[in-house]
């Protein structure tokens, strides 16, 4: 049952506030500030879905994204993309980098537990 | 558990979030306001603002607080252009980024049931027509390699660095990988003492136990210096990226091949000590302490039958032995009981300065807006007060900074044709005087005209012309806390909301504080509210007066005088002498309307709040306890009483409002009877209404 999630923000805040979000359907929450950091807690721990931001230091999303897809064990994980950067040239560009769903800011809580749902 | 609870609580999470972020947004902004007022802008404030309006942002994105998203979006989008020097900061500029703090401060405290859309949409307007400047690209030469590892803003900063004339260098430092994280941050805390950090860059050496890290840095500071007081941090290499102000022009040293320097050190009680920085406080609910203060009184009369139950103990002959002992644990039980309390009550405690903090952006603005010159000076910052009066305070203490720039700061022009400075000094202060706080709201503007208060009294209808004639100087300055009472036949979009200084007065009673007035025409004018510390918890008196129990809060209680010997009493009891001074005095049950035993045995109880005093006359003094108030509901709210206090088996009592006796016996006593005229009759209703609960 209890599927994971990794929450991938550079904003302590933000990923506080998601985790609050996706808790509540009673998923496993593990967290992460940049790429790098997320395919560090990737490599010891296996983990059922990824919501990532786009723009952080270090490691972005897309690069983040290009990574995990390259990973045999990953190639169908889902992956959610949260950002305010909302042009189609983004949203082709998560596209190639493997991501799954590009959700644009603002969105409610309830279409993100949705979206998390529909791929889980 | 159901779902629109854990909806509530993600809502308060997010919304105490907001008020943080807001809280600091708004510190840095007064920062920035002061800095462009001196023409020096710290690009690490605006930076800081940038980076609060940003995690807003992302924030209120995934929630539905689609007005907050969009008006960050906004607010982010400006601040990145201003610190990116793509727009100047004009005064203008800096008004509309203040109205949008407020804006947000506004929105947040609405908890979302407000609609903001008309106002956003307007003040994103405005937000979008500050001008853009043309960026102008430095000619030189940049370390291309190193540029490319930049972000816009950090390359913006790194090109300001050079123009600054300031030295450029590369920190490389290595932490053990599991450590990495407090190490990093006391490096990046040092740094910033003797140079602007730009930024972190991955480093290309990397190992499996070691981190690396790339920080760039500009300073005014040497090599030697900057390497210097490194030493004890960590254990660094410093690589020269341009060096201007040592020798020669800036792209001589650029072209330079690096230099590398090490040093190694130890850092550990550096690092040690920034580390217990990181955070050690606990945000929590005051509703949980609230619970726990109510623990803390239940314990209380818990102790007083223990203490009852060990008396007689002792006067039993068989059992005095344990009676003694019982005695002496339960002496100790009582000092622990108060340390308790004491720490307790600490808990809620905050510095003042969190509130006046807040009020010098909004005085800025303000004055802006009306074309006056205003300087704020704050004293007793560091005063303590429960966090809740705090909060309670903000309304009250804003509406009178207002009217003090409306009505009392003169405009520049004037003030200098009467020799005074151009800005109008408005000073907060606070400062604890026993079991109160005074914070005073003093300015150095034209101060109040008594005659012209009764004159604008009786125009508006307020009261007749004969009893403003009868008012003392003092007595008509009072009447502009009168309902309906406004000096400005227009009301200006300051002072403005609907509210007068009634609505202060009213809140400030709410939390059993006082208002005083001194004002020196042509001077100014000082505004005294003295207010308790906290609500939650006091120590009372429990008295007794025709048969029935009150209980008076130990913080208004100055004396206890024993009227029981005749010499004492003078003939009515309307007044008596304390140390040579005549108070008014009231007989408790008289006060309530009830008939009073008028038993020759009585005490009298000096309460005062400032300078005014009565004296509260009760048959008996009962025992001294910590109590803890609970509201009466608001149709059950009479003047006089503060609420009830549950005494256990002993059932409830009455907590005396001592203000509010004070007040309305001074009232009456100064103008007779008919200051409560029709309404008397109900309010005795109500008055018994209330006693009815207990």
């Amino acid at each position: 049952m209890d599927k994971k999630i990794l929450i991938v923000d550079d904003c302590d805040t933000t990923r506080k506030l998601l985790s609050y979000i996706v808790r509540e359907r009673g998923y496993k929450i593990m967290s992460a500030s940049n790429g790098i950091e997320a395919l560090e807690v990737m490599a010891s721990n296996p983990v059922d879905l990824v919501l990532t931001d786009l723009n952080m230091p270090q490691m972005d999303g897309f690069e983040l994204s290009r990574n995990i897809r390259s990973v045999d064990a990953y190639r169908d994980l889902p992956i959610i993309m949260v950002t305010t950067e909302a042009g189609d040239a983004d949203k082709q560009m998560g596209k190639d980098a493997g991501v799954s769903t590009f959700l644009t800011k603002p969105i409610s809580p309830q279409r993100l537990l949705y979206e998390i749902e529909k791929l889980l | 558990m159901a779902k629109i609870d854990i909806q509530s609580d993600r809502l308060r999470e997010f919304l105490a979030e907001a008020e943080d972020i807001l809280n600091s947004m708004g510190k840095d902004l007064l920062k920035l306001g002061k800095g462009v007022k001196a023409g020096i802008i710290d690009p690490a404030v605006l930076n800081s603002i940038f980076r609060s309006a940003h995690t807003l942002k992302g924030m209120s994105g995934i929630f539905d607080f689609t007005d907050m998203f969009s008006l960050s979006h906004s607010l982010e989008d400006t601040l990145d252009l201003l610190r990116l020097g793509r727009t100047v900061l004009t005064d203008e500029v800096l008004d509309n980024v203040m109205a949008a703090h407020e804006l947000l401060v506004r929105i947040v405290a609405s908890k979302g049931t407000a609609n903001f859309t008309d106002e956003i949409e307007r003040l994103k307007n405005s937000l979008g027509k500050s001008h853009r400047v043309k960026k102008a690209r430095s000619g030189e030469q940049i370390d291309k390699e190193v540029l490319s590892a930049l972000t816009e803003y950090e390359e913006h900063r790194f090109r300001e660095c050079l123009r600054e004339g300031k030295n450029l260098f590369i920190v490389n430092v290595r932490f053990p990988i599991t450590s990495f994280d407090k190490g990093y941050a006391a490096l990046i805390e040092a740094l910033k003492n003797h140079s602007e950090v730009i930024a972190t860059l991955p480093s290309a050496k990397t190992s499996h136990e070691t981190l690396f890290f790339d920080i760039l840095i500009g300073t005014k500071n040497d090599r030697a210096f900057i390497s210097n007081f490194l030493r004890d941090i960590a254990e660094v290499e410093i690589r020269v990226i341009a060096e201007p102000s040592s020798r020669g022009a800036a792209h001589d040293q650029m072209k330079s091949e690096p230099s590398l320097e090490v040093i190694t050190g130890h850092g550990r009680q550096h690092g040690k000590e920034t580390l217990r920085r990181v955070s050690n406080t606990v945000r929590v609910n005051i509703g949980k302490l609230d619970n726990i203060m109510n623990i803390v009184s239940e314990l209380g009369i818990l102790k007083t039958s223990i203490a009852s139950l060990s008396a007689e103990l002792k006067s039993s002959s068989e059992f005095s032995v344990y009676g003694l002992e019982l005695s002496r644990s339960e002496k100790s039980l009582e000092r622990k009981l108060a340390e308790l309390r004491e720490s307790v009550l600490d808990v809620r405690m905050v510095p003042i300065g969190q509130l006046f903090g807040r009020f010098d952006t909004f005085t800025n603005k303000l004055s802006r807006e009306s074309g006056k010159e205003t300087r704020m000076v704050t004293y007793g910052d560091e005063t303590e007060l429960d966090k809740l009066i705090v909060e309670e305070l903000s309304d009250p203490l804003m509406h009178i900074i207002r009217n003090v720039i409306d009505h009392a700061i003169e405009a520049p022009a004037v003030r200098e044709a009467l020799g005074k400075p151009r800005a109008g000094a408005i000073t907060l202060s606070a400062y604890q005087k026993g079991n109160h706080v005074v914070i005073e709201v003093k300015d150095d503007g034209a101060g109040m005209d008594a005659d012209f208060i009764r004159g604008k009294a009786v125009e508006k209808g307020i009261v007749t012309r004969e009893y403003a004639a009868g008012l003392t100087r003092q007595e008509a300055f009072e009447l502009i806390f009168m309902p309906g009472f406004s000096t400005r036949d227009t009301v200006s979009e300051t002072s403005g909301r609907g509210v007068g200084m009634d609505v202060v007065k009213e809140n400030i009673t709410r939390l059993s504080g006082i208002i005083d007035i001194e004002t020196v025409q042509g001077k100014g004018t000082r505004f005294m509210l003295t207010i308790p510390i906290t609500l939650a918890i006091i120590q009372a008196l429990i008295v007794e007066d025709s048969g029935k129990r009150y209980a008076v809060p130990l913080n208004a209680v100055i004396e206890i005088i024993d009227l029981r010997s005749p010499e004492e009493r003078s003939g009515d009891m309307e007044s008596i002498k304390v140390h040579n001074r005549e108070i008014p005095s009231v007989r408790l049950s008289r006060y309530f309307g009830k008939k009073s035993s008028a038993r020759d045995v009585c005490y009298g109880i000096v309460a005062g709040l400032a300078e005014h005093r009565l004296c509260v006359i009760v048959d008996s003094l009962v025992e001294e306890l910590d109590v803890v108030i609970k509201p009466l509901p608001r149709i059950l709210k009479v003047p006089g009483i503060a609420g009830a206090t549950d005494m256990g088996e002993k059932g409830t009592i009455l907590v005396l409002d001592i203000t509010g006796i004070l007040d309305q016996v001074l009232k009456e006593r100064k103008t007779g009877p008919p200051e409560r005229p029709s309404s008397a009759p109900d309010q005795n209703d109500e008055k018994t209404k209330a006693e009815q609960l207990t």
